[in-house]
């Protein structure tokens, strides 16, 4: 497992380096200002950008060095490819809800334990719901389809938030023990989903002819 | 003892099926893998590695049931494809650092010092690699965690003459260990014609024979003759008849045919090409 990891680690370098030096940068220089909540929704934007490219890079490295072949007769299951590549994701998440915690303390961010599960569970549901799809259509149609839901349910929100007047009420209105059942039930949502987006990537895997 | 044996192995897609393909390849022996361009050939290899699942049949490796091996027993399995599945974007340093943590009988030493012999230098990124340096590659990786039935894949196609000589010296090497095994799949049937102990043919998803070298070649001889002197023969004698204009090529069996019937060299390829000519008709 530790190998597989170091190899997608490595293959995707590159990009991974960008995307560190561009948060550090963002963390340091924009965390130093005056904290706003665009600011932090800015950071929420850029992590959920991030647990979505960089899942799919990985598996589109894979199909383009038809890894899945000729690993196959290595002595890795198929169960082990699946769920290093999980397991990543979530040290990921670990990393970019680490980057906040430093970025709210350099800013004065409060409700700031709040606003890390958010970012935690959105990496953990963004990053597990693109892989399963690019394990089960291949990364091409991933991008598509993770687009088309991207854009179903901004189109959704508009909706919703179109009052803002009201969305601003009911902002005020959430409590500290509502804002606690909320943090609690979004860390549980993605818990769940995460799980079980590995086993059934695991099972579509499984049944794949690499 | 057999290093692989395959026994009815099927595999249906939607215009081909693999049909019952069964072959044995003894250990300290090399099997070449023959056949058209879609006979089935990479299906098999797929099987075998488990790249691809089978419909049907059973794959044992030294005895093993393929899909009940554990991790130190997949160690004697070693791979070369002819499209490179090793990350390209890596270097020959990175490869080692990747391969040691996925095989527990990985030789660092021995792996650098393949890449040294055949020339891949260490910080290179695999990329910048040739078709034939890609190949050694792979070979260096399949010799440095303890395999002991090598696989490959086409893995001499696209390679000039030198590097398949060398490929090929390298794979003589490796069987000198009576444990060691190699199946090769390749297009270049002179390749295979020296160094395979047995070659097995697929066609159309099926084997038409799986033998030894020697004795196929002792079996069968191909002649040019007239269509009245083909008539001569005995039917079960002609295996397969290619007609021309002016003469017929003729595949038939050596020890049935009549003295005065002058025989040309046979190759492995004169043997394919009739075969298939056989199945058109």
């Amino acid at each position: 497992m530790l190998g597989l990891m170091k190899k997608d680690l490595i293959t995707a370098k590159k990009q991974l380096i960008i995307v560190a030096v561009i948060m550090l940068m963002y963390v340091l220089i924009m965390g130093m200002g005056k904290s706003t909540d665009w600011l932090s929704g800015m950071f929420v934007g850029y992590s959920v950008a991030i647990m979505s490219v960089v899942p799919i890079t990985m598996v589109a490295y894979d199909e383009k060095n038809k890894w899945g072949r000729y690993s196959s007769a290595m002595p890795i299951s198929r169960r082990t490819c699946v769920v290093s590549r999980f397991l990543l994701m979530l040290i990921m998440t670990v990393v970019i809800v680490a980057a906040y915690m430093l970025f709210s303390m350099l800013s004065g961010i409060e409700d700031a334990i709040y606003l890390m599960t958010v970012i935690a569970s959105l990496c953990l549901i963004i990053s597990s719901f693109i892989l399963t799809v690019a394990y089960r259509f291949g990364s091409d149609k991933a991008r598509y389809i993770f687009m088309a839901a991207i854009f179903i349910i901004v189109f959704a929100l508009s909706f919703i938030v179109k009052d803002s007047a009201a969305t601003d009420e009911a902002a005020a209105a959430i409590s500290g023990t509502v804002e606690n059942l909320l943090t609690v039930g979004t860390a549980a949502v993605a818990i769940l989903v995460y799980i079980a987006c590995m086993a059934m990537s695991v099972r579509i895997y499984a049944r794949k002819d690499l | 003892m057999n290093a692989l044996e395959t026994e009815r192995l099927t595999k249906k897609y939607k215009d081909f099926t693999l049909d019952n393909v069964s072959f044995n390849v003894p250990a300290g022996t090399v099997m070449g893998l023959i056949g058209e361009n879609g006979a089935g050939k990479s299906t098999i290899i797929n099987i075998i590695t488990g790249a691809c699942i089978k419909d049907g049949g059973s794959v044992r490796i030294y005895g093993k049931d393929r899909g009940k091996m554990t991790a130190s027993e997949c160690s004697d399995i070693g791979t070369v494809l002819a499209d490179c599945g090793f990350p390209e974007e890596l270097t020959i340093s990175e490869a080692n650092i990747v391969m040691k943590g996925i095989y527990k009988t990985w030789d660092e030493k021995k792996f650098f010092e393949y890449a040294d012999r055949f020339g891949l230098k260490r910080k290179n990124r695999i990329k910048t690699f040739s078709t034939g340096m890609k190949m050694k590659l792979e070979i260096a990786i399949a010799l440095s965690h303890g395999a002991r039935l090598l696989i490959l894949d086409e893995a001499t196609n696209g390679l000039d003459p030198a590097a398949r000589m060398e490929m090929l010296d390298i794979i003589m090497d490796f069987i000198q260990e009576e444990d060691h095994a190699v199946l090769m799949s390749s297009h270049i049937i002179g390749d295979l014609e020296k160094i395979c102990d047995y070659i097995t043919f697929i066609h159309e998803g099926r084997v038409v024979f799986s033998e030894n070298k020697d004795e196929l070649l002792e079996k069968y001889a191909v002649i040019n003759v007239n269509d009245s002197k083909l008539r001569e023969l005995d039917e079960k004698a002609v295996i397969a008849v290619e007609k021309t204009s002016w003469s017929s090529r003729a595949l038939v069996l050596k020890n049935m045919i009549p003295e005065g019937f002058e025989t040309d060299k046979t190759t492995l390829e004169d043997i394919m090409l009739l075969y298939l000519k056989r199945s058109e008709k």
